[in-house]
């Protein structure tokens, strides 16, 4: 039963059909599943989304208990990229004209360490370079990344670590180059709700500017085209790319003379859905079942937990 | 008298009741051992099945076995099952012979409770068929 109700929300799609992308239709029933799917454990990317409980088009905890029927059980869903990638600070060296950053990565699945292919991206204001590497068998690399120092503010480092065919996950490292101050926490700026190839920014200040939004994935990088633009939301569209990578969201800007870089991923991986375990319900009494799930051709992890019905414990 | 025979009473009851509850957990220790493995079994099976179909999703499964690549079927087998599941598979074709000639295995020794999952491949390329058995076991 319990790993029936498991497979149910990974293989129906829901009710409406497209209820990932369509915001002003109620959620009639519940299910991840990419609608017209081809093959089982194919996922929607915006329902997926809509799980993000930072989204501005999140569905709610009780909206989905109440399509499920399932109010006093818990429930939990987990999506995650299968491999974690880490990054570190290893060196920072000032050559003149240009600074040069040395970077640990490593590449890791369940804590056993793993080899992968790395794409880098180096993200400064407008300023975008682009470098490979690897992981050796140990789950180790580095990556080195110059910065001209006629450019200052905050800078990401983003790496998308690839295990050939279809798995991909990503690591990302918020440093200041040339200023005093460290970054910010993310959604300080601005709060990003990817959904249906749209990327909605949400500006925490009025003093604020978007100086530029783009998209990285393990193959491509672009800019993202403005769509609309108001007092305090811009909406920017998202190219549909064929690649399997998970898509990194990228919006640069200044609020007054802080200069500012955050991001959100497209699906927001990881995340956590659902009831509270380790707080309000007894682990004991659960039931966790693994799954390989697919988004967009890229890899996940799922892991569905269901606990004993009316288990308030 | 009367007193010590009070005592016996007493000493009968407290072995009846000891009685009572060592055979009531001596019943349900083995009830709830039996429900943990059906759990662990099903658990096995629905994580097989999904590996299977994952890696068949693009015919990479097909392509390995037509390749008699085994290493490389072997080292995706390991990355995408999770961490604790030993792991044993055997290729065979449509007259049921063996097809690997090398062990598919992995994760540690089969212990007890092994599953084993049957499952239907059809190569795309050759449009040959083949049957996967898949053995699983937690390791304990």
């Amino acid at each position: 039963m319990d790993c029936g109700l498991a497979e149910y929300l990974l293989l129906d799609p829901g009710d409406p059909a497209n209820w990932g992308s369509q915001t002003d239709t109620s959620l009639m029933r519940f299910g991840l599943a990419k609608s017209g799917f081809t093959t089982p454990f194919e996922l929607d990317i915006d329902k997926v989304a809509r799980l993000n409980q930072e989204s501005a088009y999140h569905v709610s905890l009780l909206d989905v208990f109440k399509t499920l029927s399932v109010q006093d059980k818990p429930l939990k869903v987990s999506i995650r990229p299968l491999l974690d990638v880490t990054l570190d600070l290893a060196s920072k060296t000032d050559e003149g004209d240009e600074t040069i950053y040395r970077f640990n990565v490593y590449t890791k699945k369940s804590n056993s360490p793993m080899a992968s292919s790395l794409r880098c991206y180096t993200v400064l204001g407008d300023y975008v370079v682009n470098t490979t590497s690897s992981t050796s068998t140990l789950g180790v690399g580095t990556v080195d990344v110059s910065l001209p120092n006629s450019l200052n503010g905050t800078a990401l480092l983003i790496t998308l670590a690839k295990i050939e065919p279809r798995i991909v996950s990503y690591g990302i490292y918020s440093f200041k180059h040339d200023t005093g101050d460290e970054p910010y926490p993310l959604g300080t700026f601005v709060r990003l709700s990817p959904l249906n190839y749209m990327l909605r920014v949400e500006l925490q200040y009025l003093t604020e500017e978007i100086s530029s939004a783009k998209v990285f994935t393990y193959n491509y990088s672009f800019n993202l085209a403005t769509v609309t633009k108001s007092t305090g939301i811009e909406q920017y569209s998202i190219p549909q790319l064929q690649d399997v990578s998970p898509m990194v969201l990228v919006v640069t800007g200044f609020n007054q003379s802080i200069s500012f870089a955050e991001w959100v991923t497209y699906p927001p991986l990881p995340l956590d859905f659902g009831s509270d375990f380790m707080e309000k319900h007894d682990p004991m009494n659960s039931l966790s079942l693994h799954f390989l799930v697919n988004i967009n051709s890229a890899l996940y992890e799922c892991e569905i937990t269901l606990g004993e019905q009316g288990d308030d414990a | 008298m009367l007193r010590n025979r009070d005592g016996q009473v007493r000493v009968l009851e407290a072995f009846l009741a000891s009685t009572l509850v060592f055979s009531a957990l001596l019943v349900t220790v083995p009830i709830r051992t039996a429900v943990e493995n059906s759990r662990d079994r099903e658990t096995l099976y629905v994580i097989g099945l999904n590996m299977l179909i994952e890696l068949d999703r693009e015919g990479e499964l097909g392509n390995l076995v037509a390749k008699n690549d085994w290493s490389t079927l072997s080292k995706r087998l390991s990355t995408l099952l999770p961490l604790g599941v030993a792991y044993n598979l055997t290729v065979y074709n449509e007259d049921m012979g063996i097809v690997n000639n090398s062990p598919i295995s992995g994760g540690g020794t089969l212990v007890n409770n092994v599953l084993s999952i049957q499952y239907l491949l059809a190569e795309r390329i050759s449009c040959q068929f083949y049957v996967i058995r898949l053995q699983l076991s937690w390791m304990k």
